[in-house]
């Protein structure tokens, strides 16, 4: 019956999205506030707008029979991450790139970008297909232009990127010299965005730390970039709580051009999550818990069968807290993980944490350490300095091939370091 | 029925997660065709499925009769360090083994990994053959990815009998060094201790990239001078063996691309040096010796002029 449930719940699904979306309800006319859902399906129209609605329930959650599945509420209508665009001007034009939009009960199909010539709009929209790139022509040099990219399923907007400027210049020659330790021009990237309330965040340059920043109160940082060279760098931005738990990791890879300044606008990164207990007894609440931008609206999936959505809202200072009730879920093992929007922007899901649903309550400590002292014995920390960093590479790269590696380094316990032990290295590199 | 088929199939294929994508290398382009004493540039793409990845290694195969390497780029890759850099250790085979801390995902794209300049030597069909592939999850475990290898080929014609390209003669250009004049990006070296390297010993490590002609070398300093014009440049591997155990020296380290130029790193003294040996020291107290000197004859110039007078 279950090989039935999923062509079934997609055509719910289908009909969802090509029904109603979230960004049906406002217009110039009117902003629908707190929308029902009706329980006939239908059409509502005035002279002014047009409410489609969907067959449903009078509350968020699900119903289920032997055949199929509905879930039914806003939570469960498709959305994406928001893309994080990168703007590098060039000589009439500027080169656009963005990280996809990952769907979230829909998969992306395409993109839209949008330009002005005023942060504020109108923009005029173009569709560019399913990529990652788009180079914008024909503008003019000196010109403030502003750029933000739109994803969608099907036709269906799910997600919008902040708005990143640039301004065309004419091409940069740099006078020879370089031999003499000559100028490398103004080549660099700035970058802006959210992490968490007073956080430190790490910006690392194709693996190695370019640049630490703390968070404002509100959450967003900012870092420039100076000094660069041209060409293609991976760029990956993280930043640590206030509890000294570390985000996942931001990845994003930009092509910067010779004597021009990339901007790197919308970074949203994931909120961070713990539970405080590694088992709940069935029946018993388990308290869901993180830092995210302040008071953004928090999703929780419980990655269960079939996942599972709740709401809540963090604090000015970011912190969200869920006391999540275990009667709804099966007895075994459970992963729940965490998005937030703020401000049309939506976040990445952050890292996954498992837990337990059994017979017994076994609390875990919240880390409440420092960050410095919560990265301590990590995998891969060599020389014990609480960092997963070049230096250690540099000792298993000692090792590389060679007959008889100490255990000490062998991260694999398989008598040989080789490109796998690299990878665990890698995984628990900090910087 | 068929409609309702399709419509299924189209659901599927765009609302349903889950469904299992394997990671790919592959080479850009697929198929190219040169003349013969001509360049042709071949980009290896990494394009990651459904997992995170960290790590990718393997071979390139291609018949050395056929074709010959001018250049292997890898300062643009999305793998940061390289436990082996891309080379052709043996005729007609380039190995590479890479990693990029923090992993990379299928959300930002294909991802390069390098390039790689060939020159056609001899008229056919040269085959790009992928093989001991490997793409690992940034998982912690290094768990292998399932992993789809691309092949690809070059069709080398006879010689142009109306001059070169210009796809090759831009290639030409980029394999003239002397067209870059941008720096080695900065770095960071670090000093490190470990019991199962150096016997224990104090060592230094660094690592950059030179987006446009490559990294050639690296020289390392130690000097009790921040300006380090007191001893002589020594070319050096990362991981290096410090002789100042102490660690009371300046360390600079020189990072040289194959256009010659360079970028120096400075790292701080990780010890204080004890005021005697510092250099300002001693040219403090060698002048206040002179000054004392100086006044010295002075008052005994002025005295014997009294007694003169």
């Amino acid at each position: 019956m279950k090989i039935f449930s999923v062509p079934i719940f997609s055509l719910l699904l289908f009909s969802v999205l090509f029904s109603v979306s979230l960004a049906d309800f406002t217009s110039t006319n009117f902003q629908l506030e707190n929308p029902v859902n009706v329980i006939n399906g239908g059409e509502s129209s005035s002279t002014n707008f047009q409410y489609l609605s969907t067959t449903s329930q009078l509350t968020q959650g699900q119903s289920t029979s032997t055949n199929f599945a509905q879930n039914a509420g806003f939570l469960y209508f498709p959305t994406a991450s928001s893309p994080v665009v990168s703007a590098t001007p060039g000589d009439a034009q500027v080169a656009l790139s963005w990280t996809a939009a990952t769907g979230i009960l829909a998969n992306v199909t395409s993109y839209d970008v949008g330009v002005s010539t005023n942060s504020g709009g109108p923009y005029t929209f173009t569709s560019v297909g399913n990529v990652l790139t788009y180079t914008k022509t024909s503008l003019v040099n000196g010109v403030p232009y502003y750029f933000k990219v739109r994803s969608f399923a099907a036709g269906i907007s799910l997600s919008e990127s902040s708005v990143v400027s640039a301004t065309p210049v004419a091409s940069v020659v740099v006078a020879p010299g370089g031999g003499l330790g000559g100028s490398s021009g103004s080549t660099g990237a700035n970058f802006y965005g959210m992490a968490y309330p007073g956080s430190q965040v790490f910006l690392l340059k194709d693996g190695q730390t370019a640049a630490t920043t703390v968070a404002g109160g509100d959450a967003r940082f900012r870092i420039a970039l100076t000094g660069l060279s041209s060409g293609d760098f991976l760029f990956l931005i993280y930043a640590e709580d206030q509890a000294g738990r570390k985000s996942t990791v931001f990845t994003f890879p930009v092509t910067l051009t010779l004597g021009a300044t990339s901007e790197i606008g919308g970074i949203f990164i994931a909120p961070t999550i713990a539970v405080d207990k590694s088992e709940v007894k069935k029946g018993d609440n388990i308290t869901i818990l993180g830092q995210s931008v302040p008071n953004a609206e928090v999703s929780i999936s419980v990655h269960s069968n079939p996942e599972m959505f709740v709401q809540t809202s963090s604090d000015r200072n970011g912190g969200y807290l869920y006391n999540f009730d275990s009667a709804k879920l099966d007895m075994g093992d459970h992963l729940t993980k965490s998005k937030a929007a703020q401000q049309n922007l939506i976040s990445q899901f952050g890292k996954s944490i498992a837990f337990k649903v059994g017979d017994k309550n076994v609390f875990v400590a919240t880390p409440v350490v420092a960050p410095e002292v919560a990265v301590c014995n990590n995998v891969g920390d060599f020389n014990n300095d609480c960092r997963v960093n070049l230096v250690d590479y540099s000792i298993l790269a000692f090792w590389y091939k060679k007959d008889l590696p100490p255990a000490s380094v062998d991260l694999n316990h398989d008598n040989t370091i080789n490109i796998i032990d690299f990878s665990i290295l890698a995984h628990y590199w900090t910087r | 029925m068929k409609k309702f088929l399709i419509l299924i199939s189209l659901i599927t294929i765009f609302f349903v997660p889950g469904i299992i994508f394997a990671s790919e290398i592959v080479f850009s382009p697929l198929s190219v065709t040169v003349a013969k004493g001509e360049f042709v540039k071949i980009n290896v793409y990494v394009l990651p499925g459904e997992d995170r990845i960290n790590a990718a290694e393997g071979k390139i195969i291609f018949p050395n009769n056929l074709l010959s390497v001018s250049k292997i780029s890898y300062g643009n890759s999305i793998l940061s360090f390289w436990p082996q850099i891309p080379a052709e250790k043996e005729n007609g085979v380039i190995s590479f083994s890479g990693v990029t801390p923090g992993g990379y995902d299928v959300g930002s794209g294909r991802g390069l990994l390098f390039s790689v300049i060939f020159k056609g030597e001899g008229e056919g069909r040269a085959n790009l053959e992928f093989k001991d592939g490997l793409v690992l999850k940034d998982d912690g475990a290094g768990t292998a990815t399932l992993l789809k290898l691309g092949n690809g080929n070059i069709i080398i014609t006879k010689q142009s009998i109306g001059g070169e390209s210009k796809e090759s003669s831009a290639l030409l250009e980029e394999l003239n060094v002397g067209s870059d004049h941008e720096l080695p990006e900065s770095f960071t070296p670090l000093v490190g201790s470990n019991p199962t390297i150096f016997d224990g010993k104090y060592f230094l490590v660094f690592a950059t990239v030179d987006k446009q002609s490559g990294i050639d070398y690296f020289e390392v300093k130690e000097s009790l001078n921040k300006s380090g014009d007191d001893t002589k440049w020594i070319r050096a591997e990362s991981p290096y063996q410090l002789s100042d155990q102490a660690l009371q020296s300046f360390i600079l380290v020189k990072a040289v691309d194959k256009a010659g130029n360079f970028r120096i790193e400075t790292l701080a003294l990780r010890n204080t040096q004890k005021f005697y040996q510092s250099v300002s020291f001693w040219v403090i107290i060698i002048l206040i010796f002179l000054i004392f000197f100086l006044w010295r004859r002075k008052i005994r110039n002025s005295q014997s002029f009294f007694h003169e007078g």
